[in-house]
């Protein structure tokens, strides 16, 4: 993200005193300096704890020393501009960058005592542990039923198939629209309805953190709030992190929100992190306020 | 809202995900995968080794045979320069199933042989309609009633004892049961062999191999042999397997030699249809714990299968119609028996029809005209198997 120097709110803003001071160089100082800037402590159980994390492409680095601490059984949200970082950041959480060949990750993300980016670690089977719903509902043209069991199935799942499909779909708030079509395939559903079974066919293998990835972007309004509530009802059992580039939507259901910004090479950097209602009402960094009233890309 | 059902799940005790055991289920098959692109590879240094050797030694060392090279080098510029114009009007669009479809220029020469031109052309234009129109329209009842048509055909033309009788001396008793019997003998070997090693290479090229230089070079070379002429197949097939193999002129060398024809046309396919099933199918599979093979196997495969499907059931039909590998390996053109083991010796329907063809009784001649409506409905019954197939299997994302 390029922004010329003319644009920059911090030139223009009269509140800092210091920041009209301030010529290129420092401003670009600034988001060059804004490794770990602001981390907010938590009080609350920590799910993911990252420190020091790094993602490159190649030789391109996509993501700058990115540490924060993930609540338990919250809603996290990430925001920023385009391109700033949040879904390479959000992939890092089930090693999905692994399928990328060049692709390339540093520092540390622990979880449940084993630090996730290490050789011992699974990633076949951290993902079955770290769930992940995509941006575009991508359900397989399966049956319903077909679709929620795959992950079961595929895991070893040697319980009891039809409870286990009926009790998936009822948390993604699905069950009473589709209980007599189980056999149906998947793709006669509506945008929205594939996005919940997507959600079903998530919780269904027993995840303890949920990765969205936009998951109401491609919905219509009725439908997104219909997935707002799912995430809220679901924050009670399962820890999830959701990047949106919705800032209402951050605001409605998540507790704790991680600002993201990339600086004029495209390397995402953490900005500030904290509980939502303060980085909406009093942030920190001056970023975070402009991107959030609307002065940002 | 968390249920007795959702604690229960939880509990490990019902989670067996033998982690270990899935890993190495993928590597034998990824395994399996691999061993047929190194057949595939293989398949081109011989074949290039074995040409090379043996032409290259009769080219340049013998001068008797440097006018021979000479019209075998325009031969080779003609074929070449037909199949890239094949290939560019394939590209355009532009199909060439119809008129100039192999089976239909066979029937137009060999029937306008037996000096039934008429008939010849009336047949011609019969393959061309029914290989055309249900492309076009894509329904079912044209198929229907050309099969309709073909079989009533060979029911005026022919008496059933054709069908079940051997080949003899006499035209009045000369039938087609042996080359009939041979044909699909062959055809379901070939078909056994071809099927999993192609669709097995596909998977590897297109699923787990690196896009790096190398595995470019396979690929390119791997669309090469989809065009290499099929009498250089035969003249491999007799190198490798009737001689080196030692399996004489049997049932099966003629089936590998078919396999290896079809080989390539299938892995071009079934890649294809691979390439086809979207990266968000693969995505999802991933992010539910799936290994590797898991996501090919049960999230890939399933959507790309009927794609495959298609394509080797139109490769195995361009086999059935072809002639010059099984006449280099030695197909025998009089046989009174059927093969019985896959070590038997064979004879296959253009073979035979070309026996009858060269005869100069007039009655041998139509015998070959209704030997050729034989074989042009097996590969109509095939082709319309692949469309169906297609239309059946067709996953709309």
């Amino acid at each position: 993200m390029t922004i010329a120097p003319d644009e920059r709110p911090d030139l223009e803003a009269p509140r800092d005193e210091a920041s009209t001071q301030r010529r290129g160089a420092d401003l670009f100082e600034e988001i060059e300096g804004a490794r770990g800037a602001v981390r907010h402590e938590l009080d609350a159980e920590i799910a993911l704890e990252l420190r020091d994390l790094s993602v490159f492409y190649g030789h391109f680095m996509a993501l700058d020393s990115v540490s924060f601490d993930v609540p338990k059984q919250e809603v996290t949200a990430l925001i920023g501009p385009s391109g700033c970082g949040k879904s390479t950041l959000l992939r890092c959480f089930n090693r999905m960058n692994d399928l990328i060949p060049t692709a390339r990750m540093e520092g540390s993300i622990m979880f449940d005592g084993q630090d996730l980016l290490g050789p011992a670690v699974d990633s076949v089977g951290i993902r079955r542990r770290i769930g992940m719903v995509f941006q575009k509902p991508n359900p397989f043209p399966k049956s319903i039923f077909a679709n929620v069991a795959f992950g079961p199935k595929i895991n070893g799942y040697k319980g009891d198939m039809p409870a286990l499909v009926e009790e998936s779909l009822r948390r993604a708030a699905l069950w009473d629209e589709v209980k007599d079509d189980l056999d149906k395939s998947a793709l006669a559903l509506s945008g929205g309805q594939q996005q919940r079974l997507c959600i079903a066919r998530a919780i269904a293998v027993q995840p303890e953190i949920i990765l969205m990835d936009e998951p109401a972007s491609a919905l219509d309004p009725v439908a997104t709030l219909k997935i707002e509530d799912l995430m809220r009802e679901l924050a009670e059992d399962y820890t999830i992190i959701v990047v949106t580039h919705n800032m209402q939507q951050a605001a409605r259901v998540s507790s704790y929100t991680a600002f993201l910004l990339a600086g004029e090479e495209r390397t995402g950097r953490l900005v500030e992190f904290g509980p939502t209602q303060e980085i909406f009402t009093n942030p920190t960094d001056r970023r975070t306020e402009d991107y959030i009233t609307g002065r940002y890309g | 809202m968390s249920g007795p059902e959702l604690a229960l799940a939880r509990d490990e005790a019902v989670w067996h995900p033998r982690l270990r055991a899935r890993k190495i289920t993928g590597a034998v098959f990824v395994g399996l995968c691999v061993c047929s692109v190194v057949l595939g590879v293989a398949m081109l240094a011989a074949l290039v080794i074995d040409v090379s050797l043996d032409g290259a030694a009769r080219l340049f060392s013998a001068p008797e045979f440097s006018l021979s090279a000479r019209y075998s080098g325009y031969a080779l510029a003609v074929i070449i320069v037909l199949v890239v114009l094949f290939r560019v009007l394939e590209r355009r669009g532009i199909r060439i199933d119809g008129a100039l479809h192999p089976a239909g220029l066979g029937a137009l020469t060999t029937v306008g042989l037996s000096r039934h031109l008429p008939f010849a052309l009336a047949w011609w234009m019969a393959t061309t309609i029914a290989l055309r129109i249900p492309r076009a329209l894509g329904r079912l009842p044209w198929i229907v009633l050309a099969m309709l048509l073909l079989t009533w055909a060979v029911y005026l033309f022919l008496d059933q004892a054709f069908l079940t009788s051997f080949a003899s001396r006499i035209p009045g008793r000369a039938g087609i049961y042996a080359p009939l019997i041979g044909t699909l003998y062959m055809m379901v070997i070939t078909a056994a062999v071809a099927f999993p090693l192609g669709v097995g290479a596909a998977i590897y090229l297109e699923e787990y191999a690196r896009q790096n230089w190398f595995a470019k070079m396979i690929q390119i070379n791997i669309a090469n042999l989809a065009g290499v002429p099929s009498i250089v197949y035969g003249l491999l097939g007799l190198q490798l397997f009737v001689r080196a193999m030692e399996l004489d002129r049997s049932v099966l060398a003629g089936a590998l030699t078919m396999a290896l024809l079809v080989m390539p046309i299938i892995i071009v396919s079934s890649q294809e249809a691979l390439r086809a099933v979207p990266p968000s199918m693969r995505e999802g599979a991933y992010a539910l714990g799936a290994t590797r093979w898991q996501v090919v196997w049960s999230s890939v495969l399933p959507f790309a299968f009927g794609g495959t499907l298609t394509g080797t059931i139109l490769a195995l039909s361009r086999a059935i119609g072809e002639t010059a590998p099984i006449l280099v390996i030695g197909g025998l053109t009089f046989i009174a028996f059927l093969p019985t083991s896959p070590t038997d010796s064979f004879t296959i329907l253009p073979i035979q029809i070309f026996n009858w063809v060269s005869r100069p009784q007039e009655d041998f001649q139509l015998i070959a005209a209704a030997g050729i409506i034989l074989l042009l409905l097996v590969l109509l019954l095939m082709n319309s198997a692949a469309i169906i197939l297609r239309q059946r299997t067709r996953v709309r994302w």
